[in-house]
């Protein structure tokens, strides 16, 4: 007969394959679709928040460089204008008297005081006249840079410098014509209002404004590093003539020590000046870099969520898959097994039915024989009592082969189920009165575990009787070599029928028998002990009767037969299957 | 004159069966005719009337069921006793019920036939219930 199993196997084994390939594929759809498109949209939004946002913070540099720029402009343009207001409104002539000079320097300073000191000077560089703080009547100024610039310009604001006082301060001049030759009118300013208007300013923990000449030298004191009149920490050759906003390495200027930085600077249109706003980059885009931090945070925690959903989920779909495929070829084997036996059966039909005509032949010759030696003849006594013992051998031998056929054909045999109503528990009860001496003289001990709600049903109840007998014998069997052990017989109520199950605690089947042992002739057993038809027969009554039977075994451990019957619907009975006795 | 010999009409397609059995039953008396097929045992049986039919259940043409249903029909007094190599219930209630004196299951020992025939040919033709055998 041919055996289908490895076929199976083979198949199982390209499922478990399938399984495998189905689930890869699975996790890299998920991948492709939902993770890679997350990353995507993801980083995409990171680096157009960043872009975006490091764009406002430029300009928003970009605009505190501006708006100070203008301050300061502001600030020193109405100074210019008050000095050409006096230079215009007076004469030199007045403004040459001391007490007068002094009148105007008090008018001038009458708000918030700006000015240090006020003093009329002639074209050579001699003060005409002066007041302040300082005896500065006697200086000559002709040698000075910002005399000469102011003559050369007519109005001039200095850079910040010590001059003879020596102490850092800027100068205001005007010239003024009077009778063919300039007179000028200077002041100089306290610069404590003025270097308020940028050093006060502040942006943050790192953040500075400061003013720096063309030559990089500072105007103001910077909140950090540096003072007035020092070189300026960045170098001039960072800047372009154009205002504009620089994100600074440490590596593009000299100084590694300090930390990336965002600088914005804009140039005064006189004097010459540079505004500097400058802040630690890291600072400047804290906010930023928190804002974005959080969302990368979250990106990372959505990607590992899904791929952790995606994989237990896919696990689990596998599983039912698995469960699934797994069901349907035990289907597939309760199928080959039935069509197996189905099989077996038309042939056994077929063989039984042709050995007994031969035979019927056989018998009929040997009583013609018999005849012959029944006649009086001059055959001698022995040969014909030789002679008929043979015969009745014959007739022995082929009431034999008789035997086999009968059995195969009972085998065979499916239309003749004796259908009546069955209590279950009373049916194995009677078995076991039948087993149990046998059972006692192998040592071992048969456990009802009875279900005693189970109400009767319609089945076979003789045939069913056979299959107990059958699973009983076989586990007392199973027992040989054990001094003791124990057959547990249950029964349980199931929503559609009934389930019995039988087991024992002997040496198990070894797995490679398992799926072998409801083929017929298949026995462990030795010659003539066994003929391998008992599970067999048992298998195809229980099929019969519409049911399965079910065969788990731990080898060394013990055996467990389960059968599973169903209540039979009447419209089953109906269609001829089964015969229903009729009672008399 | 003795006793009127029973006559009996074997109808099987084996050859040799009929032969065996034939020689058998003449040996103790019987009257024999064989038959090949249902077609000639019909034909014999409208010839002359015989007390017992043996007839096989399987052959070519007719089966042993129909054979016997015409035989009933024609001659219902003509005992009928089927031989059959395969059992079942059905075989077994559609034989009895059309008629059949009995109905053995092959193979058997042929006295069991001698007995049976002599026993169906003193019965008045009316059939009964259980005559099934089954020697083993």
């Amino acid at each position: 007969m041919e055996k289908p199993s490895s076929e199976i196997h083979h198949v199982m084994h390209a499922r478990r394959h399938m399984h495998s390939t189905f689930y890869s594929r699975l996790i890299v759809l998920t991948l492709v679709f939902s993770v890679i498109p997350l990353i995507v949209v993801g980083w995409s939004i990171y680096v157009y928040y960043s872009r975006f946002s490091s764009d406002r913070l430029t300009e928003y540099f970009r605009d505190q460089a501006q708006y100070h720029r203008r301050l300061i402009e502001l600030f020193l343009r109405e100074r210019t204008s008050d000095l050409e207001l006096m230079a215009y409104s007076h004469s030199l002539k007045s403004l040459q008297k001391q007490e007068n000079l002094r009148t105007i320097f008090g008018v001038m300073n009458r708000g918030e005081p700006f000015f240090e000191d006020l003093g009329v000077q002639n074209d050579q560089g001699k003060h005409l006249a002066y007041v302040g703080p300082f005896d500065l009547m006697d200086k000559d100024y002709s040698g000075t840079f910002w005399f000469r610039e102011l003559m050369e310009r007519g109005v001039y604001i200095s850079d910040m410098f010590l001059g003879y006082r020596g102490i850092p301060h800027i100068i205001v001049g005007v010239t003024w014509p009077e009778e063919d030759r300039k007179w000028i009118l200077r002041a100089t300013l306290f610069t404590d209002p003025f270097r308020a208007l940028v050093e006060d300013v502040k942006m943050g923990k790192t953040g500075e404004i400061y003013l720096v000449n063309r030559q990089g030298v500072l105007q103001t004191t910077p909140r950090f590093g540096g003072g007035i009149l020092d070189k300026a920490p960045l170098p001039m050759e960072l800047f372009t003539e154009k205002d504009g906003v620089l994100v600074l390495d440490p590596m593009q200027y000299d100084n590694y020590s300090s930390p990336r930085q965002i600088v914005a600077y804009a140039w005064l249109s006189d004097p010459k000046w540079m505004l500097v706003a400058r802040q630690d980059y890291d600072e400047a885009f804290r906010q930023v870099n928190h804002a974005n931090r959080a969302m990368l945070l979250f990106l990372h925690i959505s990607i590992v969520a899904i791929l952790v959903v995606a994989i237990i989920s896919i696990r689990h779909m596998i599983r039912v898959i698995r469960k699934r495929d797994e069901k349907e070829r035990q289907l597939n084997m309760q199928l080959v097994q039935a069509s197996k036996l189905a099989s077996l059966g038309e042939l056994a039909a077929g063989v039984a039915h042709e050995i007994n005509n031969p035979l019927s032949i056989i018998l009929a010759g040997n009583q013609v024989i018999r005849d012959c030696c029944e006649e009086p003849t001059k055959l001698d006594e022995d040969f014909k009592s030789m002679l008929l013992e043979t015969l009745s051998q014959m007739d022995g031998q082929v009431l034999r082969c008789n035997t086999i056929t009968h059995n195969l054909l009972r085998f065979a045999r499916r239309s003749a189920s004796v259908m009546d109503d069955v209590d279950i528990n009373r049916c194995l009860e009677e078995v076991i009165a039948l087993m149990e001496k046998r059972a006692k003289s192998s040592g071992i001990s048969l456990e009802r575990d009875f279900d005693a709600s189970l109400s009767p049903f319609l089945s076979d109840p003789s045939q069913l009787q056979q299959v107990f007998v059958n699973l009983i014998s076989n586990a007392i069997d199973a027992h040989e070599g054990k001094p003791y052990g124990t057959i547990r017989i249950a029964t349980r109520a199931t929503v559609p029928g009934v389930e019995i199950s039988v087991s024992d605690t002997g040496m198990g089947i070894p797995e490679g028998n398992l799926e072998r042992i409801f083929d017929p002739f298949f026995t462990t057993k030795p010659v003539g002990k066994g003929t391998g038809l008992g599970l067999s027969i048992s298998y195809s009554i229980i099929q019969n009767l519409g049911g399965d039977i079910e065969v788990e075994s731990t080898e060394g451990k013990g055996t467990k037969f389960t059968i599973r019957l169903p209540f039979l619907s009447p419209e089953k009975l109906m269609d001829g299957q089964y015969e229903r006795k009729v009672k008399k | 004159m003795g006793p009127e010999k029973i006559k009996v009409l074997l109808v099987d397609d084996e050859v040799d069966f009929t032969r065996n059995v034939s020689r058998v039953l003449i040996r103790r008396g019987f009257e024999v005719d064989t038959a090949e097929d249902g077609l000639l045992a019909l034909a014999m049986t409208a010839r002359r009337h015989y007390d017992v039919v043996v007839l096989d259940f399987k052959m070519p043409g007719m089966n042993g069921i129909q054979v016997l249903t015409e035989i009933k029909r024609v001659d219902p007094s003509v005992q009928v006793i089927l031989l059959t190599g395969h059992f079942s219930v059905t075989d077994e209630e559609r034989t009895l019920e059309n008629g059949a004196y009995a109905y053995l299951l092959k193979p058997f020992p042929i006295i069991k036939l001698v007995d049976l025939i002599t026993a169906a040919a003193s019965c008045d033709g009316k059939a009964q219930a259980d005559h099934s055998f089954c020697p083993f």
